[in-house]
């Protein structure tokens, strides 16, 4: 379960948003609302890459005492991921397969499903924002999370990856992985149902 | 044409000094801070008329400047490359004559304190009759400026054509990067003059001071020597930390701990110092001292860094960095840098761990 309790996310004294109370428990999670209205900076705070206020916790982990445990359970992937131009994608999945501690073979299947394997040994740089969305995408998957935090994950990546990507969440909520998305197109799983929610007025709430 | 002037100054000639003011700072400071105040005139003197009768010294000063228009040449195409700068293209839109005169402003302004220096040179020339070097002198900035001008004319109208990069030699990896190679493939691969010349001026500093006559083994000449070409690096810690803010934000969800990113940033530094180290165990070091010092330097660097968590500004760095070194200084004079080295360790994780998760990047950090 992962839990925030009164999280409250300001720049320059701007209130962006504040959760007095919210709970996930498990599937899919569909964070919806209009541009600007503090979508990604939620994830990002549940990531535990901005400061805040307030307390989340992951399965009774708290992001304050114990940031690497609750780090190992929460992946994130960005809307517009950034990596070093000059590292090849192979750099970056063998870094992430080591910290995660994850399996070779689990990583080898992602690199496959994603069709990522014709390109992974070139430099970052030559790649186009499609494929270094595709990358993205694998880094999430790599390591055994709790949650996975997909910010805008059907942006940029071709018609072809789509169902991929779907097929790769349905095995991975098949073992017990939850999800928490952003998206401005329809999330289209017919085998998972997924609750809504609205970020809106600074704060979040079921619809 | 003056909003053309304005606008290639804010993108090129402003980030020019902004990026290049540890080096300058350190230019100006062994050009006017290393002697007496009452000398520096009488110095200078003798450091312009060595250049105006002395053929070889002429030469070295035109290997200089001709290192410091390579400097401009390439942090302009760096500038040029930046996918936020391609609208400066446009210009190639202009006549022939006038965007060779808007490159020429460019290649001035970004040259100044070259021009700043020749003309005194220059003046006290004429005034000692030296007329065949001052001529001389005149033709190889001239020279040097009109070819810069008309470079930067064709890269701006065939943008389709060319590619200027200095590459430094890559060491060949097969293995799985670790992450201090993550930090020193920037500087080798997006970074390489920058990283070229604040070596190059970090290990002339430590060869300069060694050269300092002393009656007996001092230890402290090194580590005055070392501190200069500390700092000459910062631009490189301020540059490594303006990468971990746009290319390696995804370090901020990988779970490793506090002191193991620390741990990690010091080994970057421990390798980035390996020059430094090697040039001061030839020059006879004693090997105790030399650890010592390792440890100094590298700490040094990691405080520089460490700060930056708390705010990633370019100007505050340096004044910074103005008085983290004068105090240094001090402390090396007075003989208590092993209370600084631990010190700047402490001082380095205390930063690193308050502030690592709570600093977010803003628009400053270009």
């Amino acid at each position: 379960m992962l839990t925030l309790h009164r999280v409250k996310k300001e720049y320059h004294s701007n209130l962006i948003i504040q959760v007095d109370q919210l709970q996930f428990d498990s599937g899919l999670y569909w964070i919806q609302g209009n541009n600007g209205s503090g979508k990604s900076t939620l994830l990002k705070v549940i990531a535990g890459m901005i400061p805040f206020d307030g307390d989340i916790t992951v399965n009774g982990i708290d992001l304050r005492k114990q940031p690497v445990e609750y780090r190992r359970r929460i992946h994130y992937v960005e809307a517009e991921p950034l990596y070093p131009p000059f590292l090849t994608g192979i750099d970056l999945i063998a870094f992430f397969t080591r910290v995660r501690k994850a399996k070779k073979e689990e990583v080898d299947f992602l690199v496959q499903k994603f069709k990522i394997s014709s390109f992974i040994h070139q430099n970052i740089g030559t790649y186009s924002s499609g494929m270094v969305k595709k990358l993205s995408l694998v880094l999430a998957f790599i390591g055994q999370p709790a949650y996975i935090l997909l910010d805008e994950p059907l942006v940029t990546i071709d018609k072809d990856t789509v169902p991929i990507l779907y097929e790769v969440i349905e095995l991975f909520a098949a073992k017990g992985i939850h999800f928490l998305f952003t998206s401005h197109q329809a999330f289209d799983i017919p085998s998972l149902s997924h609750r809504e929610l609205l970020v809106e007025n600074h704060t979040i709430c079921f619809l | 044409m003056l909003s053309v002037t304005k606008v290639l100054c804010k993108v090129v000639v402003a980030r020019f000094y902004e990026r290049n003011a540890g080096l300058f700072f350190v230019v100006f400071y062994l050009m006017f801070g290393i002697v007496e105040s009452n000398q520096i005139i009488s110095y200078h003197q003798s450091l312009i008329y060595a250049t105006l009768t002395s053929a070889i010294f002429q030469l070295m000063v035109f290997g200089v400047w001709l290192l410091y228009s390579l400097k401009c040449i390439q942090f302009t195409a760096e500038q040029l490359r930046q996918p936020q700068n391609q609208f400066v293209f446009q210009l190639a839109l202009l006549t022939q004559s006038q965007l060779f005169i808007q490159s020429l402003q460019l290649i001035l302004l970004l040259h100044l304190p070259v021009l700043a220096y020749t003309f005194f040179i220059i003046t006290l020339g004429i005034g000692s009759q030296n007329y065949v070097s001052v001529g001389s002198i005149i033709v190889f900035q001239a020279g040097l400026y009109l070819a810069s001008a008309q470079w930067l004319v064709y890269r701006l109208q065939a943008q389709h054509l060319f590619r200027f990069k200095i590459e430094l030699p890559q060491i060949r990896w097969n293995w799985p990067k670790p992450l201090p190679l993550f930090y020193i493939g920037h500087l080798t691969t997006q970074l390489p003059t920058v990283f070229f010349f604040a070596k190059v001026a970090s290990l002339l500093c430590i060869f300069g001071f060694l050269q300092i006559p002393v009656d007996h083994y001092e230890v402290r000449i090194a580590i005055l020597g070392l501190l200069f070409g500390l700092a000459s690096h910062s631009v490189v810690v301020f540059e490594l930390r303006k990468m971990e803010e746009r290319f390696l934000l995804f370090m901020r969800t990988i779970p490793i701990s506090l002191l193991n990113r620390f741990l990690y940033l010091a080994i970057t530094y421990a390798i980035l110092l390996v020059p430094e180290i090697i040039m001061l165990a030839i020059n006879h070091v004693h090997w105790m001292d030399l650890i010592g010092i390792y440890f100094f330097a590298v700490g040094f660097l990691l405080l520089s860094h460490s700060q930056l968590f708390k705010k990633l500004d370019n100007e505050k760095y340096l004044q910074w960095m103005l008085g983290f070194f004068l105090i240094s200084f001090m402390l090396v004079l007075f003989k208590i840098y092993w209370v600084e080295l631990l010190a700047l360790w402490l001082l380095g994780y205390h930063y690193s761990a308050k502030y690592y998760y709570q600093f977010e990047a803003s628009s400053e950090a270009n």
